[in-house]
């Protein structure tokens, strides 16, 4: 009486419900099951220098004659922030942060040490922490105008256009060159463009288990300014991040040496 | 006879009382009284420049076309201050880049404050503080304030919302941008929401002569001017010129010119930081190193907004760059690009060309088009 058309509607009925049970289950082992268990996991960002923790204004002793040296300023993006597994994948906690450690707002000179938490990260054990240091290429072609209010990339004095670049990293500071009581050298590396950009992966065994603590990826500036070979970098020279984002090259050397000025502790 | 006149004037007395009440309150307010009036709002779209970041607008004060007037209102009404004599406008008026142009600000008692207004213009993308020390994290946060300072609008807020709720036309204004359903409901938070509202509109028209070259008509500036901008952004290496560095983008960059950030800018020589006469941003963040620092305002429009600093103390563009070409005074927490003015040119310095042609650059900023804006001009002439 009814023809085809009941049926059809009589097999959607039995057949979409049981479907949607078995959808609704498969999320909820997803979130909650043995294999799919997150946590929400957090990383404190910090800085030092010589593994003190950096104080903005303070004198530290720099170069084989331990001449007077400050920070004033101290602020980086990081892209891509990405925790990896022993098989080679890989969990992406951020694709950008921008770490202030000297924001305006502190109370005091002691180096802020700002703590994410990352939520929804799968449980288990990791091999270590891949970081791009700077804005990566895909971000960085774009400006401040291409973000909403409190975006990282959104902040207009991170960006110049002269490079069409974001500054991926502020160092600012002075030194005492020959140790007289008078800073006779302005440091300031404002280091950008694509060029400059570098992902570093750090291996380290890390736990992400609910209520474990989370990570500690501290940046030591005196590291920043310790080549290879364990001499001081030429900050007296090399005062200054080229104006000519063709010359990178000082911008380069103080990013190459983020990878070892980072250290990661659980 | 003599009881006809009785009911006449009676009559006419009952009239005349029902007319006095309409508008007025009651010594008891009457719940729902302006639940008649129809409360529709719509949303406020704010004009910007393409090339311009969307405004940020807070979530519990969306942007609409009622509260926007509402706000622009208050904001040009001296009914705000004790005396009914000054308003908001009275130390942002829009000829002045909405700032007065003094070097300080005078109050209704005539007492002088220790800062200059500040320009409103961009105001909206400042969130990173506001005043010049940043003490307010908001506009709706800052616009309660000058009204109970003692040296500005010297009234108080029960005052003022006592004013609004007599006044014939502020309830039904307050009604249709916030929905109240009587006057009792007006209140200071409102208000200060409306007035940040109308302060978010107060953006860059994108027509200054500096927005018709970045948009690409670089035929726009002349010789000077172009060099002064190769300056102020360290971009002569573009043009394969030699020029020196000015350094002023550092503080002064992005599309509004200014990072909001917080700077010792060099003004003066203090034997120690405890020693400026205006401690700054130090009497908000308690932080010993940020005496002496202010925020950094936009420099679109500056050529209007004169005289300049915190203080006022110059009176000129010319008189600012030429302490900036001093190359600060090595006081402990000066900005580090201080000392780097005019870096690569002449002996690293500026010359007097450079200046001039910096100047020149400062002045390409000018936006008339939004200091003439009708939307944005005092509603009550």
């Amino acid at each position: 009486m009814y023809g085809p058309g009941l049926k059809y509607r009589t097999m959607k009925k039995y057949l979409l419900l049981p479907a949607l049970f078995a959808l609704a289950f498969l999320s909820a082992c997803h979130d909650h099951g043995e294999d799919g268990a997150k946590a929400d996991f957090t990383i404190t960002y910090k800085s030092s220098y010589g593994g003190e923790q950096m104080t903005k204004y303070k004198d530290y002793a720099f170069g084989t004659t331990g001449f007077p040296l400050q920070f004033s300023r101290f602020s980086t993006y990081l892209s891509d922030i990405e925790l990896i597994k022993s098989d080679g994948s890989s969990h992406r906690l951020a694709e950008i942060e921008y770490i202030d450690f000297t924001p305006d707002n502190a109370s005091s000179d002691l180096s802020a040490t700002p703590a994410i938490t990352y939520q929804n990260v799968p449980e288990g054990e990791y091999t270590g922490i891949r970081i791009g240091y700077g804005v990566k290429p895909a971000l960085n072609a774009k400006d401040p105008t291409d973000f909403d209010g409190n975006h990282p990339l959104a902040k207009e004095g991170e960006y110049w256009g002269g490079w069409n670049s974001y500054i991926f990293s502020k160092i600012e500071g002075k030194a005492d060159s020959d140790k007289n009581g008078t800073y006779d050298i302005a440091l300031l590396y404002h280091c950008g463009s694509d060029a400059v950009y570098k992902v570093f992966t750090f291996n380290q065994s890390i736990h992400v288990h609910a209520g474990e603590p989370g990570i500690a990826v501290n940046l030591d500036l005196l590291k920043v300014f310790t080549m290879d070979d364990d001499s001081f970098y030429d900050i007296v020279t090399n005062f200054y991040t080229s104006n000519n984002p063709d010359d990178v090259t000082v911008a380069q050397v103080l990013t190459h040496n983020f990878e070892k000025a980072t250290t990661v502790t659980q | 006879m003599k009881g006809l006149f009785i009911k006449v004037s009676f009559g006419l007395a009952l009239i005349l009382g029902i007319l006095a009440c309409h508008d007025l309150p009651t010594k008891e307010p009457i719940p729902g009284d302006l639940d008649h009036i129809p409360y529709d709002p719509q949303p406020y779209t704010i004009v910007k420049p393409s090339f311009f970041p969307n405004v940020p607008v807070p979530a519990d004060n969306p942007m609409t076309a009622d509260a926007v007037q509402l706000g622009r209102r208050l904001f040009y009404d001296p009914l705000l201050s004790a005396d009914s004599t000054m308003s908001c406008a009275s130390c942002h008026l829009p000829q002045g880049n909405f700032s007065d142009n003094k070097a300080v600000s005078t109050g209704i008692d005539g007492i002088a404050g220790k800062r200059s207004s500040m320009a409103l213009l961009n105001i909206a993308y400042a969130t990173n503080g506001l005043f010049w020390d940043g003490r307010s994290p908001s506009l709706e946060a800052q616009a309660l304030l000058p009204v109970e300072d003692p040296i500005e609008l010297h009234t108080t807020w029960p005052q003022v919302i006592d004013k609004l709720k007599a006044h014939p036309t502020y309830p039904t204004l307050f009604r249709k941008a916030f929905g109240i359903t009587d006057r009792t409901q007006i209140t200071k938070e409102l208000a200060a929401k409306a007035i940040a509202q109308f302060e978010r509109i107060l953006i860059s028209s994108g027509t200054s002569k500096f927005d018709e070259f970045k948009q690409g008509n670089i035929d726009v500036f002349d010789d000077e001017e172009l060099d002064g901008y190769l300056m102020y952004f360290e971009e002569a290496w573009q043009y394969g010129l030699n020029l020196p560095d000015a350094q002023c983008f550092h503080c002064h960059g992005g599309i509004t010119l200014t990072g909001n950030n917080y700077f010792n800018n060099g003004l003066e020589f203090v034997a120690s930081l405890d020693d400026f006469k205006d401690l700054g941003r130090y009497n908000v963040t308690g932080n010993n190193s940020d005496k002496g620092k202010f925020r950094t305002p936009t420099l679109r429009n500056i050529a209007l907004s004169a005289p300049y600093m915190h203080d006022g103390r110059f009176q000129t563009l010319e008189e600012v760059v030429e302490n900036y070409s001093k190359k600060g005074f090595g006081v402990a927490n000066e900005d580090p690009n201080l000392p780097l003015m005019g870096l690569n040119g002449p002996n690293n310095t500026l010359t007097e060309a450079h200046k001039k042609s910096i100047v020149k650059f400062l002045h390409t900023l000018t936006d008339t088009t939004f200091v003439n804006n009708p939307d944005i001009q005092n509603p009550f002439q």
